[in-house]
């Protein structure tokens, strides 16, 4: 017992002072994050000014091109996407030269070093590092968000469809072919360019080369991504979908467990609150610090090898190297596929593993630091979110033209000003995990002493907290809904550019209108919200409800108004009856309105607290509502 | 020094960038039209319009003599168009629909049988004088700039014929 209690006397004094450690890690982090960004801040923003001008220009300029064909929308934001990310390696590395990462570098191991001509010139550390960012860079989403500007700007002159259409290939075997010899035809190119790299590297074919990468991404964005959702249709029809079925429903009921329920509970879990947060909150601020370090070059992991290692310890030849001794001796159908390994596996060395090693040195810096470090990314990161809300909010929404002329001012928030300070937090990250590397390589270093157990306690609970902390973060995501306005019955308030007003709320388990005194009867209950839409500019769209409780979702029946809709200068009001059950009728009931536009501007929505009493269950039973359907339009 | 220009640069170019989508944004709308001037069009299906009166009207009397009032705050713009639709083969798919403009949004005809021999619709095939009524409100009428014909077969169905309320 008493042993007990020392440990976890112990125990509680290990979480204190690690969390004492976190804490000056993160202070420190963020002060010299601070620091390199306020000293920097004419040239980060103007470099982050130019990658957002880069982005912008090139959604315009594929726009443009789109008229012609949509293929070469393709070349547009090919173009736009590379010169993005060669501002921000750039910026990177500005940020790390002031913070004096090179000379950390060159103390790590100082006769082992091979010189790098990526330190030579900057146009030679593009050539370089390009692929492995469009690697990450895509796999955060950020070239689906090219893809949603560009079909937003083609929806006023194309046609968002006739963009989709054209590149789709599962319209016709020709579509599909197009699109597969396009997508091969790009992959060769980029093997082709390979070969003329390593026989002359020019800045012009290195460029060239990422161009033709992104293209390659982005064709697979926009049209490949129809291949697997044709496919899931086509197994969706085959019988042995209906045998999953079936054993799912045998196995539910052996098992006496809802099955389809469970794993739909579980997967919603897993999205909603596990994969956010070990996605965007976790895995993304490591890639960018990984990507950091790429920067200045996977190197540092060869001169670790280097340094623990004697020559007769190198690894052996790599996977490439092997197929590559092998090709020069073979022939015929072993050549041939010698050849694809070839260039299934150089793609792997030009994308993945300089990744790959980089994320290996930074994860060595040791958690306390990482911890620290994705805290700072994350609390900049929602700072920004937070007021690009309230920036959003205070405009109000407004029409699809509103928005997207719009779109790219507000963008500046997260694009330049946010970017900016992340690039700053990236850079001093990056150099404390070259100086713990230091501290670490020290000889001097002492041994961890033995036992250690209570701080292995210590550490998983302040993890677990971490954890948690970080769970909260992802929570914290700013509503989609931008434009979120709350409000009471009688009181106005806009939806996109139109003036929406509840006016009163009945509710019984009867209908009743002129033409039909027996128009609905329901054991559950009948909520009528009479509310008006004032279309003072703009024009016509038709503005809908739903009730809220919680999760649970009302939309409106047939025996009033579906949605309310009035043109320009007109107020159109409407009776909008809800089925619902009698123990959603509470305090909690809220009805959202929101347009049916096809494409809007803004995520416009307005909340209106309908003052419920949690007596009104009681309410219900006997009591007939009259409903006016479609009453006569007003001009106000 | 060098950083100044730097930041000048990317301001200049932020600067072009944002006025190309301005004007990118400004000359696509959700929902192009096409205006015409002169008092008369011709739209791709071959059909021919010429406005010959555009009046505004306190109330209106139908073909079966009932009459029209406009709702409170509201008043009746009646545009009386003379149309050619000899040329139009497909019956099917040809209709006059009349919309009238402001330069936000249109208003859709109200439900109104014009007296006869006045048309409420245009027949493929014949020539005549179609009248339609629009609920317009008054605080409104002063933005009323053209009525609107449905070209189904060209590129830009909505082509306006600028004109004002006399």
């Amino acid at each position: 017992m008493v042993s007990q209690r020392r440990s976890a006397d112990h125990t509680e004094i290990g979480i204190l002072a690690l969390t004492r450690r976190f804490g000056t890690e993160l202070g420190a982090l963020a002060l010299a994050g601070g620091r390199a960004w306020i000293h920097l801040l004419p040239q980060l923003l103007a470099l982050t000014l130019l990658g957002w001008s880069a982005y912008y220009g090139s959604v315009l300029l594929s726009a443009r091109l789109a008229v012609w064909s949509a293929w070469l929308v393709i070349v547009g934001l090919a173009l736009g996407v590379t010169a993005r990310l060669a501002t921000l390696v750039v910026s990177l590395r500005v940020v790390a030269e002031h913070l004096g990462v090179s000379t950390l570098l060159r103390s790590l191991a100082s006769d082992e070093r091979i010189d790098d001509d990526r330190d030579q010139s900057l146009s030679r550390l593009l050539t370089i590092t390009m692929l492995p960012f469009l690697a990450v860079y895509a796999s955060f989403g950020y070239v689906n968000s090219f893809v949603h500007d560009l079909a937003m700007m083609s929806v006023t002159s194309i046609g968002l469809a006739t963009l989709l259409q054209d590149l789709n290939p599962t319209t016709s075997t020709v579509a599909m072919v197009a699109v597969g010899v396009v997508i091969v035809g790009l992959f060769l190119a980029r093997r082709g360019l390979d070969r003329l790299l390593d026989r002359r590297r020019t800045v012009v074919l290195g460029i060239v080369a990422v161009v033709i990468e992104a293209s390659f991404l982005l064709i697979v964005a926009l049209s490949g991504f129809r291949l697997v959702e044709a496919f899931q249709l086509w197994l969706n029809d085959r019988a042995v979908r209906s045998w999953i079925d079936t054993a799912m429903h045998t196995l539910s009921q052996l098992l006496h467990i809802d099955l389809p329920v469970f794993f739909t509970t579980v997967w919603e879990i897993f999205v909603e609150s596990v994969w956010p947060v070990l996605w965007e909150v976790i895995s993304q601020p490591l890639a960018w610090l990984a990507l950091t370090a790429l920067v200045f070059g996977s190197r540092v992991l060869s001169l670790q090898d280097l340094w623990t290692q004697t020559p007769e310890q190198q690894s052996t030849p790599s996977r490439l190297a092997q197929i590559r001794g092998q090709l020069a001796q073979a022939s015929g159908l072993r050549r041939a596929v010698l050849r694809v390994q070839d260039a299934f596996f150089s793609d792997v060395d030009d994308k993945y593993l300089p990744t790959w090693w980089a994320l290996k040195l930074v994860l060595r810096a040791g958690w306390l630091p990482l911890a620290a470090f994705v805290t700072a990314y994350n609390l900049v990161r929602l700072s920004g979110e937070w007021v690009e809300v309230q920036v959003l909010r205070a405009i109000g929404g407004g029409s699809f033209t509103e928005g997207l002329l719009l779109a790219p001012v507000v963008a500046l928030i997260p694009d330049v000003v946010v970017l900016s300070a992340q690039l700053a937090l990236l850079g001093a990250a990056f150099a404390r995990v070259l100086q713990q590397r230091e501290r670490s390589d020290s000889p001097r270093t002492a041994a961890p002493a033995p036992g250690d157990r209570r701080t292995s306690a210590a550490e998983v609970v302040l993890v677990a907290a971490l954890l948690a902390g970080f769970t909260g973060l992802s929570l914290l995501e700013p509503s989609q809904s931008a434009q979120q306005h709350t409000v009471a019955v009688g009181t106005p308030s806009t939806l996109d550019g139109k003036l929406v007003t509840v006016h009163k709320i009945r509710y019984g388990d009867s209908l009743a209108s002129a033409s039909n005194p027996e128009l609905g009867r329901s054991r559950l209950a009948f909520v009528v919200v009479t509310a008006a839409v004032y279309a003072r500019s703009g024009p016509a769209t038709t503005v809908t409800m739903q009730l809220h409780n919680g999760s649970r979702r009302y939309h409106s029946g047939s025996w009033g108004s579906f949605g309310l809709n009035a043109e320009l200068g007109f107020q159109q009001s409407g009776d909008l009856v809800f089925e619902v059950d009698p123990a959603d009728l509470s305090s909690h009931l809220e009805a959202v309105m929101t347009t049916s536009a096809f494409v809007t501007g803004f995520h416009d929505e307005v909340h209106i607290e309908l003052g419920i009493p949690d007596s009104a269950p009681a309410q219900v039973a006997g009591q007939q509502v009259f409903v006016v359907a479609a009453p006569p339009r007003e001009a106000p | 020094m060098r950083r100044w220009r730097l930041v000048l640069s990317s301001l200049v170019v932020a600067v072009v960038v944002a006025g190309s989508w301005v004007w990118w944004v400004s000359a696509h709308p959700l929902r192009p039209t096409t205006r015409v001037d002169g008092g008369s069009l011709v739209l791709t299906d071959g059909s021919r319009y010429t406005l010959t009166s555009l009046t505004r009207a306190r109330s209106l009397i139908d073909r079966f003599g009932a009459t029209l009032t406009p709702v409170a705050g509201a008043t009746f713009v009646v545009a009386t168009v003379a149309y050619d639709a000899t040329s139009v083969a497909n019956a099917d798919t040809y209709s006059c629909r009349l919309t009238l403009w402001s330069d936000q949004a249109p208003w859709s005809a109200a439900d109104y049988a014009a007296p006869q021999p006045q048309q409420s619709d245009c027949r493929a095939g014949s020539s005549g004088t179609v009248v339609a009524a629009f609920e317009v409100p008054q605080r409104y009428l002063a933005e009323v700039s053209g009525v609107g014909f449905n070209d189904a077969t060209g590129a830009i169905h909505d082509v306006v014929l600028n004109a004002t309320v006399n």
